[in-house]
């Protein structure tokens, strides 16, 4: 019985704006990409990536660095490798033709929160594929009083130096469970602010498959234990916390239950996200 | 002009005396209390009994019940109803009398009977909406299927969120902001047939009251509104029954006295409907590889009530309803088979005692049980290949969700004269919420999770007092405690009410009324859409309990010989301590186990408004015209900076017209068409790529753009044929959304790709429901 009526109006475009993304994080290069908003509706005709911009990378005490864009990459890069510092206050700026310049909240680089120790310990759960191998993990860290900080701990294995996807997750602790977040309600990360930290020293549990992924319907190869486990637990900036709250939109069919939202954006006069986290990491062998 | 069908049946320790007595002399009163019941022996409720001569009047309640003080000596009673013939009774009674008077049905002589310039109407209520159930019976609807919610939507300040959906917008309210009463038992979820169709079945219903505003204490627990729905009790006469055949249900009542003493009743009723056994030439279609899809749906739901007296002032009544839906459909035209099924239902049960004491006081006792649960099955074949082998593995997602309460419930009504009635009560409930049980497995995943039980403790008293110090001014006044308990943290709260009424010259009342009401329980869905996916979730340490605060004040005016009332009311209902989903996020989350992370709280609403109400209850032509006009706003403190933005359930202007046409002494007409402004909805303002690549939309403020507006026009005919022994016979014909009009469900944005050039384009598309549909189907009664 349903229908469906396209509607003549054009949803009203507020022009073109320009869309810094940059994310600032340890052993990574400084990477922006700057491109342009289109109508909401109508022909997609135009290209994203804006490379007549002037790009200004700002660090608080005056060094600011002018990015040249690189077609190979398409984004602008500095003349030499420069990472972030922890501790450090970074913003960027880009005007360009017929645009009006953008330019970024202040971002704070966080300073890595320490692992005090940590455990591992082979296990299996009948709640996860009937007995899956895997690992617990359990972290033990001390987060200072600063309640604006985020954390973000993540885990993946790695045979052959390659990473795998696997079964993983978060474990109880001394975080109010109610706080964690999962990023998409899919990727089974545990991020969560400090106000929802239950104790100082803290310790969280997080789960990873160890071998092979058992299978219900197909006899699979006998279990083959990966390599290694490689936890990291980040500190994340707020603005880069409040973008995976809402970088999920809901579409189609889902618009009919939802009330959708922009992605989160700390640029003024555009749109886009400078965000930053660092983090501190334990490898954790399997052979 | 009285009726030789009008009788009195049973007049208690009364004849009739045409002396003077001392107490008249004195000027003493007396109380005249007792039970109006109808030709079958059904309790009458809301109608009004007036002493003629001393021009006193009362109302009875939703056992039939009334009591009025009355000089001692001689009295004339008269009875009347809308629906009913009206009836006179002469009495000289001398001190405190207990009556039992039965009223007839109105029938075609008396249809042309003036109004009652003596029927008592309660001066001080205002913002109340009924509907009698033959009104309800007459007016067309979807697919045949008559129902009170849809009718109540024709009403001012009410309305249905989109098309198809059965929960009612009461003045900006949502649809969980509605208290929904079945014999006293709470409905969470009153959809049938996703929202096309309510739980409650007009041949069951006695009684329909919806508060809107200017609540009475004896009512809390919800923000906007409080549906009082009462249930027949049945017959008393004799045994009867009535069916009923439509386009997609049919229905069977049964009801009659029990024992031979016809010292109580019962009543039975049940629908079912037969979609399922429509459909199934598809699905054997789909077994033999010759379709591609199938679906089936199944709805049945069955009410029962039993009544007995206990002992010489009482009476025992046990209410029951049970209501289920089932949904499966199937897919394979993508190769892999995929199955979809949802699943819903709700029971109710009432054990209810009645007991006068005295002549003055009327007690009643309530247990009451209700339960709603919901489950979501959906499933995927999919085909793993290991080597020259094909697996067939089935991934599987199963969420289920679940309130139950237990309750008991006490109060007194007591006339302690005619110009003061008091009411107390009391009443205690326990909340089981099981917001959700979430089951995954996949070919390598099986992941079961969910909330868990949460167990709460709701509670209330209250004392409300009706005073009349003048003939032209009523006051009713009440004042009711709410408290609240969840997991340690406890809430609890004064509700003030007040309402007034002043009797004007020329028939003209001027009103006035005041509520607060508290809601400790929340709704995460967006309902709106009918979908049955209701998860209730109470009010926690971090989500606080709901206010709000309504001012009204409204003009009535009656022309009796005109048959016509008018009113027009406005309002002001202020909001706090609201919730809503958080921006991004959809109902599919609302199943995890950390709900609580995906609501904004601590939002407040403003929605104002003016109704406009005019209607003829009686005549050949008879109906009425509703218009409202209304502002409906909220703000949170993390939605675009707190700025006021449009409610989802904002309608700038909705009228409506309802129209019943007797042409003939066997052919009925009727017609009814809504309108409604276009509902505001956030749309994107341009499209930018993300930080991890690929694009986003980018929205303007909330509320940004607002949909087509609703318009429909209904209209049906029903041929009736009475037999000698008075049953009826009807044939009812009609046509739902006649102009066929496209009227907005929900507004998407559509991509597509160009065949020759391969440029994708976007286009904003406007989904819809329900085209023009005819219905018929018969009804008898035996």
């Amino acid at each position: 019985m349903s229908c469906n009526n396209s509607l003549d109006l054009d949803i009203p475009f507020e022009g073109p704006k320009l869309v810094a993304a940059c994310l600032l994080a340890p052993q990574e290069d400084l990477v922006v990409t700057l491109t342009q908003t289109k109508p909401p509706t109508g022909p997609d005709t135009g290209v994203w990536v804006v490379t007549n911009a002037l790009v200004i990378f700002h660090q608080t005490g005056g060094f600011a660095d002018t990015l040249r864009y690189d077609a190979d990459v398409e984004a602008y890069l500095p003349d030499s490798a420069w990472q972030p510092t922890a501790g450090v206050s970074y913003w960027l700026e880009a005007t360009a033709p017929g645009f009006q310049r953008i330019y970024s909240d202040t971002v704070l680089m966080p300073t890595p929160l320490p692992i005090d120790n940590w455990t591992f310990q082979d296990s299996s759960r009948t709640g996860i594929n009937s007995n899956q191998a895997i690992g617990d993990i359990y972290l033990t860290f001390s987060a200072t009083s600063n309640s604006q900080n985020y954390f973000y701990l993540v885990g993946n294995s790695y045979r052959d130096g390659e990473r795998i996807n696997v079964l993983k997750g978060c474990l109880g602790g001394d975080v109010a469970t109610s706080c964690v977040i999962n990023p998409d309600g899919a990727e089974p990360e545990c991020i969560f602010p400090q106000s929802c930290i239950l104790q100082t020293p803290t310790t969280l549990g997080y789960w990873i498959t160890t071998s092979n992924i058992k299978s219900f319907s197909r006899p699979i190869p006998p279990p083959s234990r990966f390599d290694s486990i490689v936890v990291q637990l980040r500190t994340v900036h707020p603005d880069l916390y409040q973008y995976y709250q809402t970088r999920y939109q809901p579409y189609e069919f889902e618009l009919a239950f939802s009330e959708p939202g922009s992605v989160h954006s700390n640029m003024h006069c555009g749109y886009g996200l400078l965000g930053a986290y660092s983090e501190s990491r334990v490898v954790i062998p399997l052979r | 002009m009285m009726s030789k069908k009008m009788r009195v049946k049973g007049l208690a320790l009364l004849g009739l005396f045409w002396f003077s007595s001392l107490g008249a002399l004195l000027g003493q009163d007396i109380t005249l209390s007792g039970i109006v019941r109808d030709a079958s022996g059904e309790p009458v409720v809301g109608i009004s009994v007036a002493d003629t001569l001393s021009r006193r009047g009362a109302v009875t309640n939703t056992s039939g019940y009334f009591s009025l003080r009355a000089p001692a000596g001689a009295q004339v009673l008269r009875v009347s109803h809308v629906s009913y013939a009206r009836l006179y009774v002469p009495l000289h009674a001398e001190r405190d009398s207990f009556l039992n008077l039965t009223v007839e049905p109105r029938t075609a002589e008396t249809v042309t009977i003036t109004a009652d310039p003596l029927a008592v109407k309660p001066l001080s209520q205002m913002s109340v909406s009924t509907i009698p159930m033959s009104v309800v019976k007459s007016l067309p609807a979807l697919m045949g299927e008559r129902d009170v919610l849809k009718a109540l939507a024709l009403m001012p300040g009410v309305t249905t969120g989109i098309e198809g959906t059965s929960g009612l917008l009461v003045r900006g309210g949502s649809p969980d902001q509605n208290l929904m009463l079945l014999d006293g038992a709470p409905v969470y979820n009153v959809s049938h047939l996703f929202g096309f169709l309510s739980v409650f079945n007009p041949d069951a219903i006695k009684d329909v009251a919806l508060y809107k505003g200017g609540f009475p204490a004896r009512y809390g627990g919800r923000l906007s509104s409080v549906l009082d729905i009462t249930m027949r009790e049945g017959a008393t006469s004799e045994h009867r029954g009535e069916a009923g055949i439509g386009i997609i249900s049919s229905r069977v009542l049964l009801e009659g006295p029990l024992g031979k003493s016809k010292k109580g009743s019962y009543l039975v009723s049940a629908r079912s409907s037969y979609l399922g056994l429509l459909l199934i030439p598809v699905k054997i279609l789909y077994a033999q590889g010759d379709a591609d899809a199938y679906y089936n749906y199944w709805m049945v739901d069955f009410n029962a009530k039993m009544n007995y007296q206990a002992g010489k002032n009482g009476r025992i009544s046990l209410s029951l309803y049970g209501g289920n839906d089932n949904f499966n459909a199937v897919d394979g035209s993508f190769g892999p088979e995929s199955r979809f099924g949802l699943n819903w239902g709700n029971q109710t049960a009432t054990l209810r005692y009645t007991h006068l004491l005295g002549s003055k006081w009327f007690g009643q006792a309530m247990g009451i049980y209700s339960r709603y649960q919901y489950q979501l099955l959906a499933s995927q074949k999919d085909s793993v290949r290991t080597g020259d082998t094909t697996y067939v593995n089935t991934n599987r997602v199963r969420s289920q969700s679940l309130v139950a309460d237990i309750g008991a419930k006490y109060k007194l009504e007591g006339y302690l004269s005619s110009s003061l009635t008091l009411r107390l009560g009391a009443e205690v409930t326990r909340h089981q919420f099981t917001p959700s049980l979430f089951r995954i497995q996949s070919d390598t995943t099986e992941d079961r999770q969910g909330s868990g039980s949460i167990y709460t403790v709701e509670a209330g008293a209250y004392a409300e007092a009706t005073w009349k110090p003048k003939p032209w001014l009523e006051i009713n006044g009440g004042l009711r405690l709410s408290a609240y308990s969840v997991a340690g943290r406890n809430y609890a709260a004064p509700e003030p009410r007040l309402s007034a009424g002043i009797q004007l010259p020329a028939n003209f009342q001027f009103k006035g009324s005041y509520s607060r009401m508290k809601q400790y329980l929340h709704l995460l869905t967006n309902s709106g859409v009918g979908l049955p996916n209701d998860i209730w979730v109470p009010v926690t340490a971090v989500i606080p309990p709901s206010q709000s605060d309504q001012f009204a004040l409204g003009l009535e005016k009656d022309l009796p010989a005109r048959k016509l009332h008018f009113s027009v009311e406005a309002y002001y209902k202020r909001l706090s301590s609201l919730t809503d989903y958080a921006r991004g996020s959809n109902f599919l989350e609302v199943f995890s186990a950390d709900w609580q992370n995906y609501l904004l709280t601590g939002g407040t609403g403003r929605i104002r408004g003016l109704e406009f109400f005019a209607q003829r209850t009686e005549g050949k032509v008879s109906g009425w015209v509703s218009y409202t006009l209304s502002k409906n706003e909220r703000s949170f403190a993390q939605t675009d900076g707190g700025a006021w933005y449009p409610f989802r359930y904002d309608r700038r202007h909705v009228a409506t017209v309802a129209g019943i046409f007797t042409l003939s002494k066997h052919w009925k007409a009727s017609t009814t068409f809504s309108y409604s402004s276009g509902f505001p909805v956030s749309v994107p303002i341009a499209r930018a790529q993300g930080p991890e690549g690929g694009w986003t939309w980018v929205y303007g403020p909330k509320g940004n753009y607002r949909t087509s507006s609703y318009q429909r026009l209904d209209v049906g005919f029903d041929h009736i044929k009475t037999s000698k022994n008075g049953n009826e016979k009807i044939f009812s014909i009609g046509c739902y959304n006649t102009l066929n009009r496209k009227n907005p469900f929900y507004i998407d944005i559509k991509g597509s790709s160009d065949p020759v050039t391969n440029v994708r384009s976007y286009n904003l598309v406007q989904r819809s429901f329900l085209p023009i549909l005819p219905y018929f189907g018969w009804s008898w009664k035996f």
